[in-house]
C-alpha cells in the first residue's frame, strides 16, 4: 500500500463510518468537545442553539437502534456556506479538501448556516463559559472561538497541524497522517479517516452499501457511511428532514 | 465663496456614500472582529509543551489504559491507549473543576478543619454510642483493603452497599457448593436473558456493545439504550420478572438434561413446584407478554448456551426484588452456572489482618454509632433510608466526598476528597470477566489544599500514620509486582482465572425462599402508576456530558420522566413541558418526554439523588412510593 497521497502531494481527507458498528454511545461527540475547546452546556443552551460539532441522531427502524453521526461533510464541490460567507471566513484548503472556518473573519452573518444543507454548522450564542478554572484544562493547540461566531467540524485542525510539524522535524514530505478526534475515541471503531487519494481508502469509500448524505446536490460531501441494513439505507434518504432539535 | 447649507449636506452625503464604497467601513468590521477575540472574558488556552503520561481510568470496573495529556502540569485530555473508552472517560479529568466539587470541610453546612473533623469523629468513636463503620461506596478495590484493614484495628465494620452491578452473581455464589466469588463471563457465553440491567450502557466495558459476540435478549418495561441495541427487547410489565423467570424455568422443565440435572441439588423440589405453576400463559397474563415469546426466549437460551441469565438491576433505579433476583441465580444454577466462573482473590499482604466485609443491609437496626461513607467519584449513592435504619440514636456520619450535594443535610461532616489525577484512587473489581484486578490510577496534578483520601481517615482513626502509597506499594508487592513510582504511574496488575476453573453448584434455591413465596412475588403486582428510576452512573463526571442529552437527544436528561404517548396527550403535555416528580420522599422538576414504555409507567432518568430518596421494600427493591408527575 503506498503512502497516502505521496505521488500526488496534497491529500483529500475523508471520513468512512460504518453505520452497523456504531452504538450511539456519544463518546466521538464528548471527544470532540474535549479537542476542540467547545464549552459544556449553559443554563438554556437546547438542540437548537448548543454548540455541537458532531452530533448523533438516533434512527428507530423498528428493528434495532442505529446512530448516524453527523459533522461536517467538507465538502468539495460547490461549497454551499464558502460560496455565501461574505467575509471569505471559510475556504476549502486545496491540499487537504478540508473546509477551514476562520472564526477571527467571521462576522457572526450566519449565511453559511442558512447554506449548509447538512445543519452541521452551530453558532456562539453566548460567551463561551467554563466552570471555575477548568480553563487551565483547555487543549493548548486549538484556540477559544467568541460569541458572535460560526464553528463547525475541521477534521481536527489542531492535530492536523501537529502532524505536520512532526513530519516537518523528521523530514517527511507530501501529505500528513493523522488521526481525529471522534476516529480515536470510536469505541466501536466505526469511523475510518484516510486520503481519498490513496486507493486502498478511496476504494472502501466506493464499495457496495456505501452513500453519501443528500448525494443528489452534488456539493461533493467528503463523509461516507456504510451500512449493511436497507432499511437504514431507506430512512436516511430522508435525512433533509431531520430537524435540528 | 459662500457656502451654503446646501454644500454641507452635499458633502456629508457624498462622504458618506463615498465611505461606504470604500474599503474602511468593512476593514472595520473585520478589526473589530478580530479585537473581539481578546475580550478579556475569554479564556485562554494554556501555553507550554504537551507531554503525555499512561495510567488507567478507575472510574469503573472496565479499567480502560488511557494516555493523559499534560500542559504546565495540568491534564487536558484522557484518550484510549489501546482499548475502548466510554464518553465519560473522555471528561474524567475535568472531574476536578466540577462546579459541585466540595473544596472544604463542612461542619452541618459550616467551614471547619480536617483536623476538627477526625477529632470529633474520634471523639464519638472513644463514646461508644455503637459500633465505628465505614460504608464503601466503591468496594473491591484496593483502597477497600486498607478501610478493612484500618477498621480491624479499632474493631470496626466495613459495610457495601446493596449489590447492583455484580448482584446476580453473588446470588449465585451463595448456591456453590464452596463459596467464592464469582464473575460473569461475557467472552464465553452465547446468549444473555438481561433482565433490567444496562448490560450495554456502562454494565459492561464500551467496547462490548461493538464487539459482542453472544445474543441479548432484554426484558424491562421500557426500550432502554440496551434494548434498543440489543437482539430481542420483551416489554413486560414492572414488577412480573420473578413471573418470566419462572415461566422460563417452567419451560426448560420439559427438558431432559435439565430435569436431570435438579437431582441431588438442594432446593430443586421448591423451585420446580414454583416453576411447575407458572406456565408461560399464566406468566403471560401477568408479564404482558404472549406465551409464545416466552416459550421462545426459553427455548433460545436452551439451545443457544452457555447462557447467562442477570438481574442485576439498574445503578440509579437499584437491584430487583430477592424473589427476583434467586430466581435468576436459579436458571443460572439449573444450567450449572455455565455464564459465571470463580475470580481470582486480590492479594492480601502478609500479617494483614482485615475486618469482615457485611452487607449495609445485614448491619443490625440502631447499632452504628460512627459512619464514615467514602464516595470517592460520581454516580455513587444509595438510599438514605436504608443508612438511616442503621444508625444508633446519636450516631455521627461523616461523608469523604468529592461533592458538596450528595449527603449535605445527611451527614454531620463533609470532608472533602481528592479526584481522579489528584490521587491514587483504583477500579473496582470486573463484573463481566473472571479476573482480579489492581488498576491504580496515578496522580498527576497536585490536590488542592484540604482535601484528604477517605483511607487516610481511617488510619488517622485506626491511630495510624497517614501511609496509603506504602500500604498499595505492600499489597502490590503481595501480587508479585514490584511498582517502581507508584504515584507518578500508577500501577495496573491483573490475575485471570484459571481456564478449568468452574463453579460447582451445591443448590437452586437459597433456604429461605419457598415455592410460596416465589409465587407470591410473582402475582404481586406493582402499583400504579409505577415509577420506574433508572440513569447513567458516570452522568454526573463532568458538565460536559450535558451535550449528549441537553444540546442533543442522544440519551435521556437526567430530570426526564419518559411517558407512554397517549399519556401524555390524555394529559395535554407536549413534549419538553415542564412538571413535577412528587413523591412523599420529596418533589423534582422534571421535563416530560414520550417514551417506548408501558402505559402505567413513568421512567424517570435521574442521579444519585434520586437514589437518596428511594425507598427500600421489604424485598430489597428500591422504589419511589406513591410517586406521579404532576402539573408545574
Amino acid at each position: 500500500m503506498r503512502k497516502a497521497g505521496a505521488e500526488t502531494k496534497t491529500a483529500c481527507y475523508a471520513m468512512l463510518i460504518d453505520l452497523d458498528r456504531c452504538n450511539g454511545c456519544g463518546a466521538c461527540m464528548v471527544a470532540c468537545a474535549v479537542e476542540n475547546n467547545v464549552p459544556p452546556p449553559q443554563a438554556r443552551s437546547t438542540p437548537r442553539t448548543g454548540l455541537n460539532w458532531l452530533r448523533v441522531f438516533r434512527l428507530q427502524t423498528g428493528g434495532r437502534d442505529a446512530f448516524i453521526p453527523v459533522m461536517c461533510m467538507q465538502c468539495g464541490e460547490e461549497t454551499p456556506c464558502q460560496s455565501v460567507c461574505p467575509q471569505k471566513a471559510v475556504e476549502l484548503d486545496p491540499a487537504t479538501g478540508i473546509v477551514g472556518q476562520i472564526p477571527e473573519r467571521c462576522l457572526g452573518c450566519r449565511y453559511c448556516m442558512a447554506a449548509c444543507p447538512y445543519q452541521a454548522r452551530v453558532f456562539n450564542w453566548q460567551d463561551p463559559h467554563w466552570p471555575d478554572g477548568m480553563e487551565r484544562a483547555l487543549n493548548p493547540r486549538v484556540s477559544v472561538r467568541q460569541r458572535g461566531t460560526v464553528e463547525k467540524c475541521n477534521f481536527c485542525h489542531g492535530r492536523w497541524q501537529a502532524a505536520r510539524e512532526k513530519a516537518a522535524q523528521d523530514g517527511e514530505e507530501g501529505p500528513v497522517r493523522y488521526t481525529p478526534a471522534c476516529v480515536e475515541a470510536c469505541p466501536a471503531q466505526a469511523i475510518r479517516f484516510g486520503d481519498l487519494n490513496d486507493e486502498d481508502f478511496a476504494a472502501c469509500c466506493r464499495q457496495e452499501g456505501v452513500f453519501r448524505l443528500l448525494e443528489s446536490l452534488g456539493t461533493g460531501p467528503k463523509v461516507f457511511y456504510k451500512t449493511s441494513r436497507a432499511e437504514v439505507r431507506e430512512a436516511m434518504r430522508g435525512f433533509g428532514e431531520v430537524k435540528r432539535g | 465663496m459662500r457656502i451654503k447649507r446646501r454644500d454641507v449636506l452635499s458633502l456629508a452625503g457624498g462622504a458618506a456614500a463615498g465611505l461606504a464604497a470604500s474599503p474602511l467601513p468593512w476593514r472595520l468590521l473585520g478589526d473589530a472582529a478580530i479585537w473581539s477575540q481578546n475580550w478579556s472574558w475569554t479564556p485562554r488556552v494554556p501555553r507550554g509543551g504537551i507531554e503525555e503520561r499512561e495510567g488507567r481510568c478507575p472510574l469503573c470496573p472496565a479499567a480502560c489504559a488511557v494516555r493523559l495529556k499534560l500542559t504546565a502540569g495540568v491534564v487536558h485530555g484522557v484518550w484510549p491507549a489501546g482499548s475502548a473508552m466510554c464518553p465519560a472517560g473522555f471528561a474524567a479529568h475535568q472531574m476536578a473543576w466540577h462546579p459541585l466539587r466540595l473544596r472544604e470541610c463542612l461542619h452541618h453546612g459550616r467551614p471547619a478543619a480536617v483536623a476538627e473533623a477526625v477529632a470529633a469523629l474520634r471523639s464519638a468513636m472513644e463514646r461508644r454510642r455503637g459500633a465505628a463503620a465505614v460504608l464503601d461506596l466503591a468496594p473491591g478495590r484496593a483502597v477497600s483493603l486498607l478501610h478493612r484493614r484500618h477498621m480491624a484495628r479499632i474493631g470496626g465494620a466495613c459495610l457495601e452497599p446493596p449489590a447492583i452491578e455484580g448482584g446476580t452473581a453473588q446470588a449465585v455464589a451463595a448456591l456453590l457448593r464452596e463459596p467464592a466469588e464469582l464473575a460473569a463471563d461475557l467472552a464465553r457465553v452465547r446468549t444473555v436473558l438481561s433482565v433490567g440491567t444496562p448490560l450495554l450502557d456502562g454494565w459492561a466495558p464500551p467496547s462490548c456493545a461493538a464487539q459482542r459476540s453472544f445474543r441479548l435478549i432484554q426484558a424491562e418495561p421500557r426500550r432502554s439504550r440496551t434494548a434498543g441495541l440489543g437482539d430481542e427487547w420483551l416489554l413486560l410489565k414492572p414488577g412480573s420478572e420473578t413471573a418470566l423467570l419462572l415461566a422460563l424455568g417452567h419451560c426448560w422443565l420439559r427438558d431432559l438434561e435439565v430435569s436431570k440435572r435438579l437431582e441431588g441439588l438442594g432446593g430443586a423440589e421448591g423451585w420446580r413446584r414454583a416453576a411447575a405453576a407458572m406456565p408461560p400463559a399464566r406468566a403471560a397474563s401477568i408479564t404482558g407478554l404472549e406465551a409464545g415469546r416466552i416459550e421462545a426466549a426459553a427455548h433460545a437460551l436452551l439451545e443457544g448456551r452457555p447462557a447467562l441469565i442477570l438481574a442485576d438491576g439498574d445503578p440509579v433505579g437499584g437491584p430487583p426484588g430477592r424473589e427476583a433476583r434467586a430466581a435468576a441465580a436459579a436458571l443460572n444454577a439449573v444450567l450449572g452456572a455455565e455464564g459465571f466462573r470463580p475470580r481470582p482473590a486480590l492479594p492480601v499482604p502478609a500479617g494483614w489482618e482485615l475486618a469482615a466485609v457485611q452487607k449495609l443491609e445485614d448491619a443490625a437496626d440502631g447499632s452504628i454509632g460512627l459512619l464514615l461513607i467514602d464516595e470517592p467519584w460520581a454516580g455513587l449513592s444509595v438510599p438514605w433510608e436504608l443508612i438511616r435504619k442503621k444508625l444508633s440514636p446519636e450516631a455521627v456520619v461523616a461523608a469523604v466526598t468529592w461533592n458538596r450535594a450528595q449527603f449535605a443535610g445527611k451527614a454531620e461532616w463533609l470532608i472533602p476528597a481528592p479526584v481522579f489525577l489528584e490521587t491514587l484512587l483504583d477500579a473496582a473489581q470486573p463484573h463481566d470477566a473472571p479476573r482480579a484486578q489492581l488498576a491504580i490510577a496515578p496522580a498527576v496534578m497536585p490536590a488542592p489544599e484540604g482535601t484528604v483520601e477517605a483511607a487516610r481517615v481511617t488510619a488517622m482513626l485506626a491511630g495510624q500514620e497517614s501511609c496509603t502509597e506504602e500500604e498499595l506499594t505492600e499489597i502490590l508487592r503481595a501480587a508479585g509486582a514490584e511498582p517502581k513510582n507508584l504515584r507518578e504511574q500508577g500501577f495496573y496488575w491483573t490475575k485471570e482465572a484459571p481456564e478449568e476453573a468452574r463453579a460447582a453448584v451445591a443448590r437452586i434455591a437459597p433456604e429461605e425462599i419457598t415455592a410460596e413465596r416465589w409465587l407470591r412475588a410473582a402475582e404481586t403486582p406493582a402499583p400504579e402508576p409505577v415509577v420506574v428510576a433508572y440513569g447513567w452512573r458516570q452522568a454526573a463526571v463532568s458538565p460536559l456530558l450535558g451535550k449528549l442529552w441537553q444540546e442533543s437527544r442522544l440519551r435521556e436528561a437526567p430530570q426526564q420522566a419518559g411517558l407512554h404517548p397517549d399519556v401524555l396527550r390524555e394529559q395535554g403535555w407536549s413534549e419538553g413541558a415542564q412538571a413535577r416528580l412528587v413523591s412523599p420522599r420529596g418533589q423534582w422538576p422534571v421535563r416530560v418526554a414520550p417514551a417506548e414504555v408501558r402505559p402505567e409507567v413513568i421512567a424517570v432518568c435521574g442521579g444519585p439523588a434520586l437514589t437518596l430518596a428511594c425507598d427500600v421494600r421489604p424485598d430489597g427493591a428500591w422504589t419511589l412510593p406513591g410517586a406521579k408527575v404532576v402539573k408545574s
